[in-house]
């Protein structure tokens, strides 16, 4: 009974990547379109991409290292 | 391969002072500081003074990534601040690229260890505190808790104190992760061959990079708006 609790909740520990995965499609979609708009600002659009990305991506990070502490208890 | 993986480093012996033991992270930490230290100590000596007017290869690699990152935290707090504040982040991305070379090779980086991260994190918060003090005064910091409105100051100091702790889970996170899957990838018995290889220039080199990257401009925005009260 334990084991299977705590399988079941290194499962659902690795949703909070959804989020993620919304969030930093979304943002590339405007990306793209902002840099058609003007295309030499391209470069601090990028900049700015690449700090967006990490900090967002951070938050799957955290469910992903506890899904993976849960499960090397079993 | 079988498979070790632990989320905690695991302790090395050393049999020298009568049999100590320090952990793995401790150890690839001092080393990386090591090997730093003598790499500056043998520029200084011996390259600095033979530095010429037009620069040869050499002099050039090294004037390209002190003005890069000069300029870049001079853009970002002020020419005040970063008179200090550059020194200190061009350390602080040397010391993460070393330990993420040292993932390349099997050893463990001191980034895996929630101690490390967290050092950087408090001393990032540290020099905000410091930062907004010296320009300020301590009771206009202090005010600045209370900027939007009085009722608000227990969820500044919350937002305060949350801001390392983000910090040092967030570069925690993301090393680790690497670390977890590189290793899994390495006790498949099939796709030991060349596929490491190549999914490491993603996980080891790529995420090192830009979480050193994230790690400083962060701590340039906070930096910045203590300053800018």
């Amino acid at each position: 009974m334990d084991n299977g609790l705590v399988a079941l909740a290194a499962g659902i520990a690795v949703f909070t990547s959804v989020g993620a995965g919304l969030g930093m499609g979304l943002a590339t979609g405007k990306i793209a379109e902002a840099i058609s708009r003007q295309p030499e600002a391209s470069g601090k659009i990028m900049s700015a991409m690449m700090l967006g990305f990490g900090l967002a991506e951070s938050t799957a990070i955290y469910g992903f290292v506890i899904a993976i502490m849960l499960f090397l208890k079993l | 391969m079988e498979l070790h993986l632990s989320v905690e480093p695991e302790m090395l012996e050393f049999p020298i002072f009568g049999g100590f033991q320090i952990s793995e992270t401790l150890f690839s930490a001092v080393l990386a500081s090591l090997i730093i230290i003598i790499f500056a100590l043998i520029v200084r000596i011996f390259f600095i003074p033979k530095f010429k007017q037009i620069p040869d290869k050499f002099q050039m690699v090294i004037e390209l990534t002190v003005d890069a990152v000069q300029s870049y935290t001079t853009s970002k707090v002020g020419s005040w601040a970063s008179k200090t504040l550059a020194p200190y982040m061009y350390t602080v991305a040397l010391i993460i690229l070393v330990n993420g070379f040292f993932e390349l090779l099997g050893i463990r980086a001191a980034m895996t260890d929630l101690n490390f991260t967290l050092s950087l994190a408090l001393i990032t918060f540290v020099l905000i505190q410091a930062y907004g003090i010296k320009k300020r005064g301590l009771l206009k910091r202090l005010r600045a808790f209370t900027k939007p409105t009085p009722i608000l100051t227990p969820v500044n100091i919350a937002t305060s104190l949350a801001i390392p702790i983000s910090l040092a889970c967030r570069m925690f996170g993301n090393i680790l992760g690497g670390m977890i899957v590189m290793e899994l990838l390495y006790s498949v018995a099939i796709a030991n061959l060349a596929l490491p290889g190549i999914l490491s220039i993603y996980f080891s080199v790529f995420h090192t990079c830009m979480q050193a990257f994230i790690f400083i401009t962060l701590s340039l925005t906070f930096i910045h708006e203590a300053l800018e009260d």
